[in-house]
């Protein structure tokens, strides 16, 4: 097995990005992505609770027999989401005011299902782990990228409500026009511009080739032959 | 067989007991939390300390400075939000005008909704100052609807709601302070004036 941190991280992070090239987890990435605030809290959160179901996961993988891999690897994911639920509720309250909505749903994320069970449940602990972080944060670029994007064109703005994170940003953020379009803030929105990002990928691998299918020694399941994995058998 | 039921059942009791440690030690602070964020609206609202709230029932309390009454504080919890409750105080003065209203609790959509949230957008400053004409009642409703409240970007529902739910208070701060509007009463065109009519 050649699983170097270096390749977990360009399989995260590009060639196997959960987003752009998977497409799992779309409906809190489309959904979230209104401002960049709320897509870097959102995207954070999703980070650790994926970081911590695969470490969870893989640490556990000797008992979680065959039949039972699917309810108790939900089992393990909705605890760590109501976990980090009510940890930002008593210590990040105005955060969660922002996207509380959100933070339960992260258990939907298809994302952190699949890297359980066609990552975590077959490598050891720390690989695991390590490739949570980067699968998290390849995510997270994801979501930050569309979150940008959809908050200049939408709201004219960039770093809007960013001292919600953290106090030191400015309420206000960067300033580019009074308004913006509307339908880039909407759910057909959403669409159109991870359409446009979607695309703009695809030219830039098809010019530099920078995504290729991995094998599953890799770790990465092909997004669309893979797929019954997820629900299936096991091969 | 035996395994995979006794791996799931000691999983689940793990996880169960778990979660109830994380539970008990925030559910204090979480409380606390929304405790002091209700009570710094309220400060908001009437712009000072120096104030004191009576409860009158459940959902009004009558506010006071050290020594005069100067007007109501009402809770409201309208279901008409576009997801789930909104639940807002609303300050209404002796004079009938409001005073200011904060939305408490909500779920509405970050980015488009959540702009009643007064941390997010100074949009619900625009009721202070008005009050209720009951023959204009119909002006109680955002712009696009016949209204005089501006609805934001993306949004109608949202905004819609809080304005109901204000308009609503005021009725019931009418009726709560019976202001002489003998002239108003004579409307009859109203189904919400007749309504409140019959009420009395």
């Amino acid at each position: 097995m050649k699983l170097s941190i270096g390749s977990l991280a360009l399989d995260g992070l590009v060639r196997n990005n959960p987003a752009t090239i998977q497409l799992l987890g779309l409906c809190p990435l489309l959904a979230v992505s209104t401002t960049f605030a709320t897509s870097l809290a959102l995207g954070l959160t999703t980070l650790v609770v994926l970081t911590v179901s695969c470490a969870l996961v893989s640490l556990l993988r000797s008992w979680i027999v065959q039949v039972i891999r699917l309810p108790a690897q939900i089992l393990i994911i909705a605890s760590a989401v109501t976990f980090a639920d009510l940890v930002l509720q008593a210590w990040a309250f105005e955060l969660h005011s922002r996207i509380g909505l959100f933070i339960a749903l992260i258990v939907t994320n298809c994302t952190i299902l699949a890297r359980a069970e066609a990552f975590a449940r077959r490598h050891g602990v720390i690989t695991s782990t390590v490739d949570g972080i980067m699968m998290g944060s390849g995510f997270l670029v994801a979501i930050l990228v569309l979150g940008s994007v959809r908050e200049i064109l939408g709201h004219g703005t960039l770093g809007a409500n960013l001292h919600l994170l953290w106090p030191g940003f400015t309420e206000t953020g960067l300033q580019f026009a009074g308004g913006g379009l509307l339908i880039v803030l909407l759910p057909p929105g959403a669409f159109v511009v991870f359409g446009c990002l979607l695309a703009l990928l695809n030219t830039l691998n098809a010019r530099w080739g920078f995504s290729r299918e991995t094998t599953e020694e890799e770790g990465g399941p092909h997004p669309i032959r893979d797929r019954p994995d997820i629900i299936g058998s096991d091969r | 067989m035996k395994q995979a039921v006794l791996a799931m059942v000691g999983l689940t009791f793990v996880a169960g007991i778990s979660l109830t440690l994380v539970d008990g030690l925030t559910r204090e602070p979480i409380a606390n939390n929304l405790r002091q964020y209700s009570e710094q609206q309220q400060r908001q609202i009437w712009n000072t300390d120096d104030i004191a709230f009576n409860l009158q029932n459940d959902q009004t309390w009558i506010v006071e400075t050290r020594d005069e009454q100067i007007g109501r504080m009402y809770r409201t919890t309208t279901p008409n939000g576009y997801n789930g409750d909104v639940t807002l105080w609303v300050g209404v003065r002796t004079s009938g005008e409001v005073q200011g209203v904060r939305v408490i609790q909500h779920q509405e959509t970050p980015g488009l909704g959540d702009q009643i949230d007064h941390r997010i957008s100074p949009w619900i400053d625009h009721f202070t100052g008005h009050s209720l004409d009951r023959r204009q009642i119909e002006s109680w409703d955002v712009i696009s609807h016949g209204g005089i409240f501006d609805q934001f970007t993306g949004a109608t529902i949202t905004p819609r709601a809080v304005v109901h739910a204000v308009r609503d208070v005021l009725i019931q701060h009418n009726q709560f302070s019976r202001t002489p509007q003998a002239d108003i009463r004579k409307d009859k065109t109203n189904p919400i004036l007749n309504r409140i009519e019959e009420a009395e």
